[in-house]
């Protein structure tokens, strides 16, 4: 994991080689952005550079200015015995601190916790313990810790003393997705680095080289669904998010027929399983927070097809993601791109009432109903022309 | 890989091994021993990324040089269990075979090209001592040194060399253990930075199976220690930071000395102590001509008064401490008797055993004791 292979970064990657190239690593970083854009990917290329014996030159393309164009990066060397310790994460001084590690701690009571969050414990085993003592192999320690933004605001505060000053060669990169969920004293003694979204056509070529069998319409279909993030891209497509959504705009394609108690207990039973799903790839996540996470995917993707009702309306069919169902959209576009904005501001509003914690049947009942009114209710903006 | 070896040599050092190697760890690769045969020598080694251990096994006829990693504590059962003298250890591909009298185990391997280098020694040590006076010089500090404290740089033993005298000192911000010794310098050995060793590194070495007279070879670089005595090679990450200024905290003006009889006071001090609870952690002691007598109380616990005989000189006075900190240093210091020097009471008290160990200790405010 080369410092050279993240790319699209542009913000991120130029903060990190002027620390590089100037000698001066700030002893903590805060890389925050959507999930699956490549923030690991970086810290793990600086842990490569920081504890490889001799970095080089590595040449990219500039992906700002043009891809053509090639521009010098320092990068490990990926040969030597610490780039190869690094990519088999087992170097010495590469720690990696995750909320599951709670699996290892000596404490038996700490093991049978549900990792929830990363807690005080697991931070003080794993981290403030070992940030003291000087690099096995003589050059830095590197601290990397995911979902930042899940710790515990006790081990947020433990962790206080040793982010401001950490001792002698330690490096440490939280790394986060919402800011706003690390408490005001941490991220003020970090270095905060943005990640941006990706590029649709690169996440377009990450599906298509990791995934070679699944279909060209799919891939074009997971691409711009993922919101420019491969990571996500990757994990919808083991989601089968495609088949999920089919019947999902089935249904709201007739909402305007349908009775919409059916719909939303279907709508329910697809985010239980779903649910099911999430869980089984990290099992320290409540029932609570799957099904909410699972709901949430839902309506991203309920939101999608309005968004195309929105597109067809105003008639730029580029835009669609649902490419498929041309003859359906037309048809729900008969409502008018008021309505089907303000049907994705529904939708908004109910990702928030999700987020505050609101009872999910409740949410997806309301939000029914309110659908099912709006498709049959003709836009008084199309008609006033008339 | 193909050799014998004698079951009880090995046996030993893999019980070493398994106390290094993690028993829990997010890197699985730290739980295995790397099991190395070369020349007419076993070499086995085990990491948790703070502390390495090597150690050499001589009783061995090797066949075939070879390198591998198994798991440390199966291993270790093994060779503990099976009745034999001599065992014959091979290897093929992805197996260790391990065969004795009627039992034959196969464990798989791994490649032990990801197991983390373990740090040697490179040339000669700077200077050697013997265990059993650097053992003592760890009894007499480890106890007093911080355990996970944010201040890191306490979080270990501090190694001092200047001339021929090595000094240990340890603190927790209440109290100083301070523990020198005579070592030999080895020419060519160049300065000796000082370091502050882990605490887990000295139990370690206080653990080895060596001979209390073996010599210890000590070298220190800038980001580790390397200890050899015996066949092993005990290496250890150093504690960053810079170790506070102990040499301004050791009192000289204490002019009333106690003189008294250790185990008379690790009694008196057990049997007072007996009233402390966790709002009063302090102990009072009385001195007076020929008498010290210590008096302890705990809300709705208790009050406790126990006197001793103890040689004083000076004025009458009263001094507070905390109990644990006085017992800690008697435990150690193995000698019939010690001397306990003040000054008055809101100053540290200071304890010693001639002149190679001394033990500050803060005293505590009476109002609560």
């Amino acid at each position: 994991m080369s410092l050279g292979d993240v790319r699209h970064q542009e913000h991120a990657q130029q903060a990190i080689q002027h620390a590089l190239r100037s000698g001066r690593v700030p002893h903590a970083y805060l890389f925050h952005g959507p999930d699956g854009v490549g923030k690991e990917m970086l810290a793990l290329g600086l842990a490569e550079v920081l504890l490889c014996g001799a970095p080089r030159e590595v040449r990219v393309p500039d992906d700002k200015h043009s891809p053509a164009a090639a521009k010098p990066v320092l990068a490990g060397c990926g040969a030597c015995e610490d780039c190869r310790l690094v990519a088999a994460r087992t170097h010495p001084d590469l720690h990696l601190i995750y909320r599951q590690l709670n699996r290892e701690h000596p404490d038996s009571q700490v093991r049978q916790r549900k990792a929830l969050d990363l807690g005080i414990d697991v931070l003080r085993h794993f981290m403030i313990a070992s940030v003291g003592l000087t690099p096995q192999r003589g050059r830095r320690k590197v601290f990397i810790v995911r979902e930042a933004d899940r710790t515990s605001d006790g081990a947020q505060n433990a962790l206080l003393k040793t982010l401001e000053e950490p001792p002698g060669a330690a490096v440490i990169v939280l790394l986060a997705t919402a800011l706003d969920d690390l408490l005001p004293t941490t991220v003020s003694r970090c270095q905060a680095v943005r990640f941006d979204a990706l590029p649709e056509r690169f996440v377009h070529a990450r599906l298509s080289a990791a995934l070679p069998h699944l279909p060209p319409d799919q891939v074009k279909w997971y691409a711009r669904v993922a919101d420019g993030s491969a990571g996500t891209a990757l994990r919808d497509v083991g989601d089968d998010l495609y088949g999920l959504n089919g019947r999902l705009i089935e249904d709201l394609a007739r909402l305007d027929r349908l009775r919409p108690n059916q719909v939303d207990a279907r709508w329910m039973e697809a985010a239980k399983g779903l649910a099911g799903r999430f869980q089984e790839r990290d099992p320290d996540v409540s029932d609570s927070e799957a099904t909410r996470s699972s709901l949430m995917t839902i309506l991203r993707l309920a939101s999608r097809w309005y968004a195309d009702v929105l597109h067809t309306a105003a008639g730029d069919a580029d835009a669609v993601v649902n490419v498929g169902c041309g003859g359906e959209l037309r048809r729900a576009a008969a409502v008018g791109a008021r309505t089907a904005a303000d049907a994705i501001a529904r939708i908004v509003t109910a990702e928030r009432q999700l987020h505050l914690n609101a009872n999910p049947q409740l949410c997806v009942e309301t939000l029914l109903n309110d659908l099912a009114r709006m498709a049959c209710r003709p836009d008084t903006t199309a008609a006033a022309p008339r | 890989m193909k050799l014998r070896f004698n079951r009880l040599e090995m046996a030993e050092a893999l019980r070493a091994i398994t106390a290094v190697a993690a028993q829990r760890t997010p890197k699985p690769v730290l739980r295995c021993a790397r099991v190395e045969a070369k020349g007419d020598v076993l070499l086995l080694s085990a990491t948790d990324l703070e502390v390495a251990l090597r150690c050499a096994i001589t009783q061995v006829e090797v066949d075939t040089p070879g390198d591998t990693l198994v798991l440390a504590e199966t291993l270790s059962r093994i060779v503990s269990e099976c009745p034999d003298e001599i065992l014959v250890l091979d290897t093929d591909g992805t197996q260790m075979h391990v065969r004795g009298q009627g039992s034959h185990f196969r464990i798989p391997t791994t490649d032990p090209a990801d197991f983390p280098p373990v740090g040697g020694m490179e040339g000669a040590p700077q200077f050697t001592v013997a265990m059993d006076i650097l053992r003592r010089q760890i009894e007499w500090t480890v106890f007093a040194s911080a355990r996970e404290s944010t201040r890191y740089a306490i979080n270990g033993v501090l190694w001092e060399l200047t001339g021929d005298k090595l000094t240990l000192a340890a603190t927790d911000g209440r109290r100083l253990s301070v523990a020198s010794s005579r070592v030999t310098r080895e020419e060519k050995g160049g300065d000796v930075p000082p370091a502050i060793v882990p605490t887990k590194a000295l139990s370690l070495l206080m653990r080895l199976p060596v001979a209390a007279d073996s010599p210890v070879g000590v070298k220190v670089s800038a980001n580790q220690v390397v200890l050899s005595v015996g066949g092993s090679l005990v290496s250890s990450s150093l504690v960053e930071g810079h170790f506070p200024k102990y040499q301004d905290v050791v009192p000289t003006d204490c002019n009333r000395i106690l003189e008294i009889a250790t185990a008379d006071y690790l009694g008196a001090l057990k049997r007072a102590s007996l009233m402390v609870n966790e709002e009063s952690k302090g102990v009072r002691l009385s001195l007076s001509e020929g008498n010290l007598t210590l008096s302890t109380r705990a809300p709705e616990q208790g009050e406790a008064t126990v006197s001793v005989p103890a040689r004083y000189r000076g004025e009458p006075m009263d001094i507070g401490f905390n109990p644990m900190f006085l017992m800690d240093a008697l435990r150690v210091v193995h000698t019939d008797e010690v001397s306990f020097a003040v000054k008055d009471a809101n100053r540290p008290g200071i304890m010693r055993v001639g002149d190679d160990f001394t033990y500050v200790i803060m005293p505590v405010s009476l109002a609560s004791a």
